[in-house]
């Protein structure tokens, strides 16, 4: 996403300082600085609504930033505003909140991670809200706004269901439903290729909260260039829908195929070292999966693996953030043990969650199994690492790594384990 | 000759910092000049400033000189705003910046 950000503060020091750690992060960001003490108040006829998100000081000279944010949120081409505290301004950055900021950075300590963070969330947030609001301006479609060639898709079973239509797409079968989106198999009319189309459920478009996770799956992945990782070939809306399309993988999942019995020893080592390339890939541009699983492992009709589903995916900085922790998601056999304990994740999680589906593919069993979710992730934490069957051994020191309950004893990231992996058959 | 204190800088930031120091060194005369003649409101705004900036650049104890002199000069307090002008001159002639 490129970013278009004002920034408010009577601070020349402070605006360069945003401006530059924008520039870093996002080279073809434009920012635009507004000094109040030189320039005065911003009235009502400057338009906001080219901005993606402005950042908006305190005390700026005689003007209080509070009063101007006040005024700011009653308009409608407001974007998200991030309020700029001081030292000792808790109470006022609880009032910002309270008066409609989305988010507060406190000056005397800002981090670019930080600041990063809250741009990344605004942004989000920002184009959530324009979905939103363009989904709710349209009334139903008219014929006479349909496209020749249109996918006609049944949203559920029953005669009733929503009937969906997605502008140059023609659907095969529904695959499945999950937490917030149901997925189908459909075809591009532009080229015949197959295609899955992940939609988001209808009654969720309306919650912001639901449409920047669903928006955000597609910014993430979008950044990565991995063959490791699921290609996204479009997202957009309809008048009532939110749709990611994205690869179709021919050959079935990681699950199916444990299932099946295919995976040998060997086969389960080549396909581990595969879903490290993956991993690699995505921590390095700091985003931690947080669901690695089998049924999140596909593979195409050459037989490579892909990662998909970042449906909870997070920035490294985001899950690190103190209104992030707490929250525990994902599939409980395969939670890291700071997963399980709900406390800041980074790369190694996901190496813990490889290491429970290396298990899997060698022993034929989860390592840990309970018969309630909340047994299950004490196993996480405090069961010992179970050892393989006979037979198996040499890879034990493997899965003890990777199964280390403290993440300071597993492999420090995901090229580690590949090297690890590389020098192991020899 | 007195310690230098080290301040870490985040690399990102390499380009900023020349003119960000040569500012805070004029800086040092203005507030003494504003002093002088009585300017507590511009010296209430200088450090106010001071205060905003100095720990996002790496140099929190910018921050907390910054926080003295606004916190000074609301009250009028002259004393204070000298002993805090004279740590604002020495911190500066001291100050080795580290790029992390």
């Amino acid at each position: 996403m490129s970013l278009h950000a004002l920034v408010v503060d009577d601070s020349e020091d402070f605006r360069l300082l945003v401006g530059q750690y924008i520039a870093v992060e996002w080279p073809d960001a434009e920012v635009t600085e507004w000094d109040p003490v030189t320039q005065g108040d911003i009235d009502d006829n400057f338009d906001l609504s080219k901005y993606d998100v402005m950042l908006l000081d305190y005390i700026m000279g005689k003007a209080d930033g509070l009063e101007w944010l006040k005024r700011f949120r009653r308009r409608t081409d407001c974007p998200p505003v991030i309020f700029l505290t001081g030292a000792g301004s808790e109470q006022v950055a609880v009032l910002a909140l309270k008066n409609g900021a989305f988010d507060y950075l406190r000056k005397h300590d800002l981090s670019k991670a930080r600041l990063i963070e809250a741009l990344r969330a605004a942004m989000t947030e920002r184009k959530a809200a324009e979905i939103t609001q363009r989904m709710a301006r349209t009334a139903a479609y008219s014929d006479l706004n349909r496209a020749p060639e249109v996918a006609r898709v049944s949203a559920g079973d029953s005669p009733n269901a929503q009937v969906i239509e997605i502008n140059g797409y023609h659907v095969i079968r529904k695959i499945g439903s999950g937490g917030m989106s149901t997925v189908y198999l459909v075809k591009r009319i532009e080229d015949n290729q197959e295609v899955v189309m992940k939609i988001l459920d209808s009654k969720l478009c309306e919650d912001n909260e639901f449409l920047m996770r669903f928006i955000q799956e597609y910014g993430m992945i979008s950044k990565i260039e991995s063959r490791h990782i699921v290609k996204i070939y479009d997202q957009g809306f309809t008048d009532r829908h939110v749709y990611i399309a994205m690869e179709y993988f021919a050959n079935g999942d990681l699950r199916g195929r444990i299932k099946s019995g295919v995976v040998t020893a060997e086969v389960a080592i080549d396909l581990l070292a595969q879903v490290a390339s993956a991993l690699q890939a995505i921590h390095e541009h700091g985003i931690v999966h947080r669901d690695l699983k089998p049924e999140n492992i596909m593979f195409r009709a050459d037989d490579s693996l892909a990662i998909v589903d970042f449906g909870i995916a997070k920035m490294i900085s985001d899950v690190n953030s103190l209104t992030q922790t707490g929250h525990i998601l994902g599939t409980p056999y395969y939670l890291s043990p700071e997963q399980a304990k709900g406390e800041a994740l980074d790369g190694r999680s996901d190496l813990y969650s490889a290491g429970i589906m290396l298990f899997e593919m060698l022993a034929k069993k989860r390592p840990y199994v309970a018969t309630t979710p909340i047994a299950l992730v004490n196993k996480h934490i405090s069961d010992p690492i179970p050892k393989l069957p006979a037979g198996l051994e040499r890879y034990q020191p493997l899965i003890e790594i990777l199964l280390a309950k403290n993440p300071s004893e597993r492999f420090a990231s995901a090229r580690q384990l590949q090297d690890y992996l590389a020098k192991f058959g020899k | 000759m007195a310690d230098k204190i080290r301040a870490e800088v985040s690399k990102d930031l390499e380009a900023l910092i020349p003119r960000y120091l040569d500012r805070r060194h004029k800086e040092i005369e203005i507030f003494r000049t504003q002093l002088a003649a009585g300017d507590f409101e511009a010296l209430r705004v200088g450090g106010h400033s001071l205060k905003g900036s100095g720990g996002g650049y790496g140099f929190p104890d910018l921050t907390r000189i910054g926080g003295t002199i606004e916190t000074a000069a609301k009250a009028g307090d002259k004393a204070t705003l000298e002993g805090a002008l004279a740590e604002y001159a020495d911190y500066m002639q001291r100050v080795e910046v580290t790029f992390i």
